[in-house]
């Protein structure tokens, strides 16, 4: 009963942020509960029978989760989640405030959260996962976390702490060089064929190494055979075959992550064609290939949270693409990364916006990239680029940040990503 | 032909800082120049017909694939100075630099920043990102050679910088320097107005 009272507050804090923001999301609540409640996170997240599940590293996290819990609900699990923009600390104390009991207690058999990979170091230390999935270590968010090699180490922390399963990234010499720290005798491995990363323009993204190549460990589950969304996999000895709702490589490699680790979760239970055909199933995560119709036109959102979605997501661009809105949002913190994205595939602009509108707009200009117009406020230009005549080619695109995407949604009237429960 | 020379670009690139020599290049074009970038790797000297010679900011990991290298191109590249050619370092080139000699400042740590800064460059206002922890000063000159702690496009959103500091290197090559851009006027003056914008947010979040 101790944190009783705590929780009520947050849900008054809650209660009070939607009536001045209605359908808005905010940190607010969970950031009151984690001052006055810190110890509560790990006590709710014990609670599990079958215990903590983590998805961390760079990139990739939101999908693999996605996928991950879908496949362990399929297989008649009741898992808690995090939903996809609150995987760091105020994030899971604000859903404690929309899901657990006044006794600090969140129904279901297991806890499967994506984590930052900050964050992840930081709440392992006070609550073991049983399970770690480590996705990549890309150049990113350099302005926090200073040097790849850094958040190297963090990964390796909350590598050493899993328990019972350490499934990680064959693709990725980074996670090698946590395997050779970490030495965890219950790893197992997923990747992608290497002919297939070798025939991408920009291949994953990883951070440069710089050290003599590790060998590729044994893989567990790897992707074979992958074209625009058509998929083939073996997951341990058994080869499945499935459409990703996304595409692109990176989609290909969450896949591949989340089935080794539903392999390694549900044991002699998994079912791998009935995992193939929850991944057929899957409706894509918001903003990843998603399709969505605004103004009875077919618009396509494209979340970019680093050089590599950037990078990846430009590259798979249709070649005709016409009608073009890009949105950098205040989560940018250091625009300096956008100078690293090639910009070769980007068509024409319309439409520049987002909080950092002027600092997109100067990149695009100095490659030369011709923009219809600037518009520092997003909600006008959201309403002048749906207003925009039907593209006679190609699909109407929006590529935004995380932070421009949530304001988007908003304007837009689409659900809250902060209030969805997967 | 004006060259402008990159040293391991592809290890110094970590936080776009290459982008200097691209933004220097299409100035310098849109300003009627010709002008190439020559891409220093592993193995290889400095070209004798470099004019401006860039070092950018690395991980530690590329830093610690670059150490033999470094050593074998700082005598050399402490001679191009010292004969006049221009010299740019950015965030960890920079510090590598200063330990080389070839800026003064101290690296004595301290607790780190990462924010937006305004900083004087002989009465100058240069607008950057800086994400370090080390005393050095955040921006010097010393004759043609420019040292900064500010990572990144640096040169993107301060141009007039990069114009003058380009008409002195190219004087001292004995070069016409043109009052006028030809071709690329429009680009130029797009990209002034975005520059204004740039600033009128960034000053503010360097002042917080």
């Amino acid at each position: 009963m101790f944190y009783v009272p705590a929780i009520l507050i947050g849900r008054l804090v809650r209660t009070a942020v939607r009536l001045v923001r209605p359908g808005g999301g905010s940190a607010l609540p969970g950031l009151v509960l984690s001052k006055i409640a810190p110890g509560l996170l790990a006590k709710t997240l014990s609670k599990f029978p079958e215990g903590l599940l983590v998805v961390t590293g760079s990139a990739g996290k939101s999908t693999t989760t996605k996928m991950l819990v879908a496949i362990a609900r399929a297989h008649g699990k009741v898992v808690f989640t995090n939903p996809s923009t609150a995987n760091i600390a105020q994030g899971f104390f604000s859903s404690i405030i929309e899901r657990s009991t006044l006794g600090a207690k969140i129904s279901g058999d297991v806890a499967i959260l994506e984590m930052d990979e900050g964050h992840a170091a930081e709440i392992t230390k006070r609550i073991k996962p049983r399970q770690v999935t480590v996705l990549n270590v890309l150049d990113d968010q350099l302005d926090r976390f200073i040097d790849p090699a850094l958040v190297r180490d963090k990964l390796a922390a909350v590598s050493e702490r899993a328990t019972e399963a350490l499934v990680l990234n064959a693709d990725d010499q980074n996670v090698l060089l946590i395997n050779k720290k970490v030495h965890n005798p219950k790893t197992s491995w997923f990747g992608i064929e290497n002919q297939i990363i070798a025939a991408t323009e920009h291949g994953l993204g990883n951070a440069p190494t710089y050290l003599s190549e590790l060998p590729r460990p044994q893989v567990d589950t790897e992707i074979q055979e992958h074209g625009s969304a058509a998929t083939k996999a073996r997951v341990g000895a058994v080869e499945v075959s499935f459409d990703l709702p996304n595409r692109g490589i990176h989609f290909a490699l969450d896949a591949a992550a989340a089935l080794e680790s539903a392999r390694r979760y549900l044991g002699s239970s998994f079912d791998a064609k009935l995992a193939a055909v929850t991944l057929a199933e899957l409706p894509p995560v918001f903003a990843r290939g998603e399709v969505t119709q605004v103004n009875g036109v077919d618009v396509e959102f494209i979340l970019v949270q680093n050089p590599m979605s950037f990078q990846l997501n430009l590259d798979n661009l249709p070649k005709d693409q016409e009608q073009v809105m890009v949105a950098i949002g205040r989560d940018v913190h250091d625009p300096s990364w956008l100078w690293t994205v090639d910009m070769k595939h980007m068509p024409a602009v319309d439409i520049v916006t987002g909080f950092n509108y002027a600092e997109i707009a100067l990149r695009l200009a100095y490659d030369e990239i011709a923009i219809g117009e600037i518009i520092p406020d997003l909600d006008v230009a959201l309403e002048k680029f749906f207003s925009l005549p039907a593209p006679k080619s190609g699909r109407r695109t929006v590529i935004f940040s995380a932070d421009a995407m949530r304001r988007t949604r908003r304007a837009l009237g689409f659900v809250d990503p902060e209030a969805v429960e997967r | 032909m004006i060259n402008l020379v990159a040293l391991f670009p592809k290890h110094l690139d970590l936080n776009g800082d290459q982008a200097n020599l691209k933004v220097a290049k299409k100035r310098l074009e849109w300003f009627g120049y010709e002008v190439k970038i020559t891409a220093i790797d592993k193995g290889q000297l400095i070209p004798s017909d470099a004019d401006f010679i860039f070092l950018g900011h690395g991980s530690m990991a590329a830093w610690a694939d670059l150490e033999n290298e470094i050593q074998i191109i700082a005598p050399q590249l402490e001679s191009f100075i010292a004969r006049g050619t221009a010299f740019m370092a950015v965030a960890s080139g920079y510090e590598r630099a200063i330990e080389l000699g070839l800026f003064g400042g101290s690296l004595e740590p301290t607790e780190r920043v990462s924010k937006f800064e305004v900083a004087d460059l002989q009465g100058r206002e240069v607008l950057g990102y800086v994400n370090a922890s080390s005393k050095a000063p955040v921006i010097q000159r010393q004759g043609l050679s420019l040292g900064t702690q500010l990572h990144g496009p640096v040169f993107s959103k301060n141009p007039a910088l990069v114009d003058e500091y380009f008409a002195e290197i190219l004087a001292a090559k004995g070069e016409q320097v043109p009052i006028a851009p030809s071709s690329g006027s429009k680009n130029i003056q797009v990209i002034s107005e975005i520059v204004g914008s740039v600033w009128k947010l960034e000053r503010e979040l360097a002042s917080e």
